[in-house]
């Protein structure tokens, strides 16, 4: 049989060694590194573990100054409070407490709390949580209960919805009601609107009346930005027609009738802001011409609350009106919608009901917020964690690694600012910032997950490419590896002759 | 005596539980709804996808065009639609009626005409750009109305209409959507708590094929055809040219038609609609993602914007008072000291400067440079090797 | 290398050559009767397919067209003017045509062509569309049955009335007034894409409007399609306008059917048609045809309506509607036609065969080529080696046929000599050469048998490379060369003088007529048709190679049984 020269086997034998290895080595890796999602790696544990281990890394101990008139130990009122505060809520573990110090009257009540003890006159205990300010005076009729009756007061009155919300939190219940409060965000608008059912013109002392919500909002400045806007707008139809009641001789609205009656169709709620809005409307039926009210069923304030959204006023002008004369709703006259639409605020924004004083909700709301805040973050980077896993054609820019650990690094430092220096102002921004970078890494522009290149094009396109040279190519090393092999065993046989 | 007077205790006592009862027969509107529902959302967001091209595609752009009319009429505002059509079907030369899409040849109404917003218009409806918006991942430039802006108490309706096979959806003649993307976006939505409940609502063929490989839980997914079996158009205009609506959408919007704002008609009489004799083809549902059933979802859950109001007959009406005056009634100027923290640190909520690399895959330009060196050193030594 | 070899000796070893020169003939006959046979069976049942269209974007038939009653009206008074102007001169005519068409608002310009009268045409610019592409009515003064299309220009007036008016167009329409539908409408198509000014954007397709004296009434309509060099419009055009005339309740004719069997449906109406079709194929530019072959070789989709009879139950607002309808169609279109078949046949209005179909015919033609060339080397009894040291000498000769023959061909149609004079000159020379049979100039045995297998071969390579493009051509050619593969045998001389002379390309153009003479020569000038070309430098040279190595050369073909003994 003709042999091929031995010259052509080595050449033949070179070429499939050389595309071989050009393909393996230059050609496999500047493919893998071309086509490789970006990754990067995220720091898992870190985020694991500040997941699970919140509740406890946690630790808020809230500073009360004591007053006595006679001088009581300290540590008795503390272990008092201790005992009642275990016994009580028991599932709090060491997540909240108070720390009880003596004051010598130096203390700012309206910094921190005070706790005043008196004696009382009568016979029972009572007890004042002033609204002005974080004072509570307690009035003991026998000192021995005194530390008893402060921890209850403290525990059952002054922090009890603060530690309940706390606790919901904690136990991640699942709510089957719907929440009212409107989800957080670093920045909200407050738009104020006036709905004028006709078009005759109407002037609102707005401007004056705004300047009260000040105090509060700025007092909320470490918590989240506000910005307030208002409008008026006329020929404002409702979407459905409220027949006249004539035993009420009023407009009556049932809670059937609330649920649509905002139009958002025709009138303008929207305000091209990517942050979130809280919507007042003041309603001004054209009925007050006529000098026929309104009635809401159920609400003495002609008024209602749209969880997660705002709140709705129905206006009635109480004075008859003249025909020539422009109508003005007064800063008098608004000054009640105002209050409603506060208490309104006070609720949409998450603050407890109870107890009374402005000072201490707010207190509330900034610790209930940082933990809120981190436990949202963590739970936004566990997500993230997740998506990423199960998703294995999604890219990890580096970008959103940074966000993460800006993330985590705020997260920390706002539990810093809790345990070490008690600071909840500077804590509810750092975990505000925390929530935010949580939420920029997660919704970073670049992961788009996207199946470009399912794996039947993959197949279509690369294996009439690949295909014939490769089996070419395969074949021809596997002919050399059995040539190789019969070389080598003929070389043994012709040693071993 | 004594049966007297313990019949005069009896009603003394009831009369006094009645009364300390307080009132028992107020039931306000979240309990009512409670009992019917059950449902937990407070915002209602509608994504209305068309994605054909051409003239004779027209009846696609009226599928979505009238369902944009219909839940705008229900109650859900411009903000919170975002309407994607991807030819401009009103202006085309061809169309006899420039400036209108009529869904019917009765030509009654005209869906496009006055006050619609398109938000992605054209050659923006692609599916990057779909799946960008389900997952909320955009540049931090891009306007508002553009954006899907929903919470855990949103829920989502869903449609899309188009050309489709098994498992993909065309997009504008040119690329194809497949089924595990949008179960994946989906999948992402619900780890980030973007939806309380989706309604998924797919026109074309072979459409319940596109939601098989959905996995997320809450979604409700209804589909118009099944494998292997196409969908049809209802009827054509012979003014105008063309077939101007689907069969499914035709049925879903006449029994939306008879629905106002505060129906409390349920889901499943809409999916009674959808039988062979209307359809001309097996419509499918899924339901084993949705914790309801179908006869408890009221229609208003997805396709209206019905608000669960709360009524206080009492509220708070101090708290400004309080904010604005001290305890002696004095008018007070907030004091900024109040507020200051330990550490005066400067809150700024703004963006900060990142500087980093904006690459999915780092490389630099002197990496590919010399990358590109030694390929080209490589072949050129082989050529002068085998010479 | 290696492994022809080893195949060679195999071969030999197995004494398989005298069994292969023995069968190769027979094979190659075999094939050939089976591509005839191929195209016998496709009209049968299953074989061939329906009409449908494939362009969803087409809908025919979707819109209800009003070119109605009240159009009636004005075509009869257009026609009523027109007819009065039958014996007025073009210029005149076209002079008219452009007043009534400048009343409706279109442009109107001139295209000189040199030869024949100006051709007139308008323009209406779409008032909503894109002004990028337009479709085009072209009618020409003359019908190709020469009859004075006032049927035809009537109609084309007032369905220009009828468009202008209407707004739903995207693309322009342009109303070419030719002449005749042969050199002035090529020539206004090419200046169209070339010289002229006016213009409307790119054309997509064409209609050629012929509807003569019928009057109000016609019976059917015939439709012609074909193109130049094997091109045929997409089918989903002729699709698109017979969906349009079945709507309407017209019947079609295609290739010549009798009016009387217009709605048959058998096996020889199917044959009949597909034949005719073939022939149809071939002669297009070379026979006066429909007019449609002018817009050939610019993507335009074309083709050619005709009214035939005056009782009919149709009238002339359904011919017209059949215009307005197809327009509305393509209106439709956002691309160009690229859905359906360009390259098809037809068998009848609703059936066809595409191109996989029937190819495969022309396919064995060409192999039954290849297998008699193959047979002339083997049948030589000569060494492979030989061939191959002489390849030069026989490739000389045969580029010296060529170069002669491409003199020829651009020579002949300068020429006006009768058909007959040519044919003797042509045919006789090579058997004059054989009979002044020199011994210096008589070829050896090698380079005879090379250039009659090598003559051979270019046939087969000729065949495959018209296959595609122009299906009908290569059949054609593969059918009259088919007597030149029965030449390697041991035969007499008288065969051979036959064979060659029944295959000679001139022999049957003389057979054909004169008029296809002067059509052939005049086509490539006039209408850019290549068929002449075909002609004199594929098969006349292929041919003369033959001819020159049978008879001028040592073409004794052994009698290998004799030798075996």
């Amino acid at each position: 049989m003709a042999q091929e020269s031995h010259s052509v086997r080595n050449v033949r034998r070179w070429i499939v060694v050389v595309i071989a290895a050009l393909v393996l080595g230059l050609g496999y890796p500047l493919f893998w590194g071309t086509t490789t999602i970006y990754r990067a790696d995220l720091p898992y544990e870190e985020i694991q573990q500040l997941t699970t281990n919140l509740q406890h890394n946690i630790q808020f101990r809230i500073p009360v100054y004591l007053q006595v008139s006679d001088p009581v130990p300290v540590s008795s009122t503390q272990q008092a409070f201790n005992t009642r505060l275990s016994y009580t809520y028991p599932e709090l573990g060491q997540l909240w407490s108070v720390e009880f110090t003596t004051d010598s009257n130096t203390v700012d009540s309206h910094k921190d709390y005070v706790v005043i003890v008196k004696k009382a006159n009568v016979l029972e205990d009572s007890f004042q949580i002033s609204p002005y300010s974080k004072m509570i005076e307690i009035f003991v009729s026998d000192k021995t209960v005194a530390d008893e009756y402060i921890a209850s007061v403290l525990v059952d009155q002054v922090f009890k919805e603060e530690i309940q919300q706390l606790l919901s939190l904690t136990t991640n219940k699942n709510h089957d009601t719907i929440s009212t409060v409107m989800p957080y965000s670093s920045d909200y608008n407050i738009v104020f609107s006036l709905f004028v059912e006709n078009g005759v013109e109407i002037d609102w002392q707005i401007e004056q009346s705004i300047e009260l919500f000040t105090p509060i909002l700025d007092r909320l400045s470490h918590f989240a930005n506000f910005s307030i806007a208002t409008q008026v707008q006329y020929y404002s139809k409702l979407s459905k027609e409220i027949k006249y009641n004539e035993e009420d001789q009023a407009f009556v609205l049932k809670p059937s009738d609330l649920t649509t009656f905002i139009n958002f169709g025709d009138w303008n709620l929207f305000t091209h802001d990517i942050n979130p809005t809280i919507n007042f409307i003041i309603f001004f039926p054209a009925s007050n011409y006529d000098n026929k009210p309104w009635k809401i069923e159920g609400s003495k304030k002609n008024s209602f609350l749209v969880p997660q959204w705002g709140g709705v006023h129905i206006f009635n002008k109480e004075l008859p009106l003249i025909e020539s004369s422009k109508v003005t709703l007064t800063e008098d006259e608004l000054i009640p919608v105002l209050e409603v639409f506060s208490s309104q605020l006070f609720q949409l924004l998450g603050f407890v009901n109870s107890p009374k004083s402005p000072s201490i909700r707010i207190d509330t709301l900034s610790r209930v917020s940082t933990y809120k805040n981190l436990k949202q973050s963590l739970e936004s980077l566990t997500s993230l964690i997740k998506v990423t896993n199960s998703l294995s054609e999604i890219s990890i820019p580096e970008l959103t690694k940074e966000y993460v650990n800006k993330s985590l690094d705020y997260a920390k430092k706002a539990i810093e600012k809790v345990n070490n220096d008690q600071d909840y102002l500077t804590s509810v921004t750092y975990s505000s910032l925390s929530l935010k970078n949580s939420d920029r890494a997660f919704f970073e522009k670049e992961m788009v997950q996207q199946a470009y290149f399912p794996s039947e094009h993959k197949l279509a396109v690369f294996l009439p490419l690949l295909g014939p040279i490769g089996s070419i190519i395969s074949i021809g090393i596997l002919k050399l590896i059995s040539d190789i092999k019969k070389d080598r065993s003929k070389a043994k046989k012709e040693k071993s002759e | 005596m004594k049966i007297q007077l313990n019949i005069v205790l009896v009603t003394i006592f009831s009369i006094l539980t009645v009364f300390v009862r307080g009132d028992i027969n107020v039931v306000n509107t979240e309990e009512a709804d409670h009992i019917i529902s059950k449902s937990k959302h407070t915002n209602n967001w509608a994504v209305l996808v068309s994605t054909s091209r051409f003239w004779f595609n027209y009846r696609h752009m009226a599928n979505v065009l009238s369902l944009y009319r219909t839940v705008k009429r229900l109650g859900i505002p411009d903000s919170q639609i975002i309407l994607m059509l991807s030819d401009d079907i009103a202006c085309n030369p061809r169309n006899a009626f420039p400036g209108t899409v009529f869904n019917n040849n009765n030509q009654a109404i005209d869906v496009y005409g006055d006050e619609v917003e398109v938000d992605y218009r054209g050659y923006e409806v692609t599916v990057e750009n779909f799946i960008r918006l389900l997952t909320d991942r955009w540049d931090p430039d891009h306007p508002r109305s553009k954006r899907l802006l929903t919470d855990e108490n949103s829920n989502i309706f869903i449609y899309l209409t188009g050309h489709g096979g098994n498992e993909f959806l065309k997009f504008q003649d040119a690329e194809e959507i497949g089924a595990y993307d949008i179960a994946d976006a989906f999948e992402q939505m619900y780890e980030k708590k973007r939806y309380n409940e989706i309604f998924f609502m797919i026109d074309t063929c072979q459409a319940n094929t596109m939601y098989e490989r959905l996995y997320s839980p809450n979604i409700l997914a209804v589909g118009s055809s099944k494998l292997d079996e196409s969908s049809y158009s209802h009827h054509s205009d012979m003014d105008i040219g063309v077939a101007v609506i689907d069969r499914f959408t035709y049925y879903t919007l006449e029994f939306l038609e008879k629905i106002d704002k505060d129906s409390k008609q349920t889901m499943d009489k809409l999916f009674n609609e959808y039988t062979y004799e209307n359809v001309h083809s097996n419509p499918g549902i899924r339901y084993d993602l949705f914790n309801r059933n179908a006869s408890e979802v009221l229609l208003t859950d997805f396709f209206g914007n019905v608000q669960n109001v709360v009524v206080e007959d009492e509220g708070e009406e101090d708290i400004l008072y309080i904010t604005n005056h001290d305890e002696r009634g004095k008018l007070v100027q907030f004091n900024q000291e109040h507020n200051k923290s330990d550490e005066s640190y400067q809150i700024d909520f703004g963006y900060e400067d990142v500087e980093s690399s904006q690459q999915i895959t780092p490389m630099t330009a002197n990496f590919i440079r010399g990358l590109g060196l030694v390929t080209g050193a490589v072949v050129v030594g082989l050529w002068f090797v085998s010479t | 290398m290696a492994l022809a070899e080893t195949i060679s000796r195999k071969i030999h070893k197995l004494g398989l050559v005298p069994k292969l020169i023995k069968l190769l003939p027979i094979v190659s006959i075999l094939l050939a009767i089976s591509s005839i046979s191929w195209i016998l069976i496709l009209p049968l049942n299953g074989n061939y397919r329906n009409t449908y269209i494939s362009e969803n974007a087409l809908m025919p038939s979707q819109v209800t067209s009003f070119f109605r009653e009240s159009e009636w009206n004005i075509v009869r008074g257009y026609r009523e003017e027109i007819s009065k102007l039958e014996n007025q001169s073009i210029e005149i005519r076209n002079n008219q045509l452009e007043k009534w068409v400048n009343d409706l608002g279109l442009v109107t310009a001139y295209h000189n062509n040199g030869k024949f009268n100006d051709t007139l045409y308008a323009i209406m610019h779409a008032p909503r569309g894109d002004d990028t592409e337009a479709m085009v009515l072209a009618i020409p003064w003359e019908t190709s049955d020469n009859e004075y299309n006032e049927g035809g220009m009537a109609l084309a007036i007032a369905l220009s009335r009828y468009f202008s008016k209407m707004s739903i167009w995207s693309k322009n329409i342009i109303i070419v007034f030719v002449e005749n539908n042969q050199f002035p409408l090529r020539s206004w198509v090419e200046a169209y894409h070339t010289s002229l000014e006016e213009t409307a954007g790119s054309i997509e397709a064409a209609i050629v409007l012929e509807y003569g004296k019928n009057g109000d009434y016609f019976d059917y309509y015939e439709l012609i399609y074909e193109g130049l060099n094997g091109q045929l419009p997409n089918l989903d055009l002729l699709n698109t306008v017979n969906l349009i005339g079945y709507h309407e309740g017209l019947h079609c004719a295609i290739q010549d059917t009798p009016s009387t069997e217009l709605v048959k449906d058998t096996y020889f109406t199917r044959l009949r048609t597909l034949i005719r079709g073939i022939i149809a194929l071939t002669l297009t530019g070379i026979k006066p045809g429909g007019g449609c072959e002018a817009f050939s070789g610019w993507q335009i989709q074309a083709f050619t309506i005709k009214a035939r009879g005056t009782k009919g139950p149709h009238d002339v607002t359904q011919f017209g509607r059949l215009v307005d309808s197809t327009f509305r169609s393509v209106n439709n279109l956002l691309e160009k036609f690229h859905q359906s078949f360009f390259f098809y046949l037809m068998l009848s209005k609703n059936h066809f065969v595409s191109i996989g179909t029937y190819l495969p015919s022309a396919v064995l033609m060409a192999i039954a080529f290849t297998f008699s060339s193959l047979g002339t080397i083997l049948i030589s009894g000569l060494e492979i080696n030989s061939f191959i040291s002489h390849s030069a000498k026989i490739l000389t000769i045969f580029v010296i046929i060529e170069i002669i023959c491409f003199i020829l061909s651009l020579t002949l149609p300068l020429i006006k000599v009768d058909i007959s004079i040519l044919l003797i000159i042509l045919s006789f020379i090579p058997l004059g050469l054989k009979s002044s049979s020199s011994s210096s100039f008589k070829l050896n045995k090698t380079t005879s048998f090379g250039l009659v297998a090598l003559s051979l071969f270019f046939i087969s390579l000729l065949i495959t490379a018209l296959l595609i493009v122009h299906f009908s051509l290569a059949l054609l050619l593969g059918l009259f060369t088919l007597p030149l593969t029965f030449l390697a045998q041991p035969k007499p001389k008288l065969k051979t003088i036959i064979c060659l002379l029944i295959s000679n390309p001139f022999f049957i153009i003389s057979i054909a007529g004169q008029d296809i003479f002067l059509g052939l020569v005049t086509s490539w000038h006039d209408l850019q048709c290549w068929t002449w070309f075909v002609v004199s430098l594929g098969w006349y040279s292929a041919w003369l190679g033959v001819a020159v190595g049978t008879l001028s050369g040592d073409f004794t073909v052994q009698d290998t049984t004799k030798k075996q003994q």
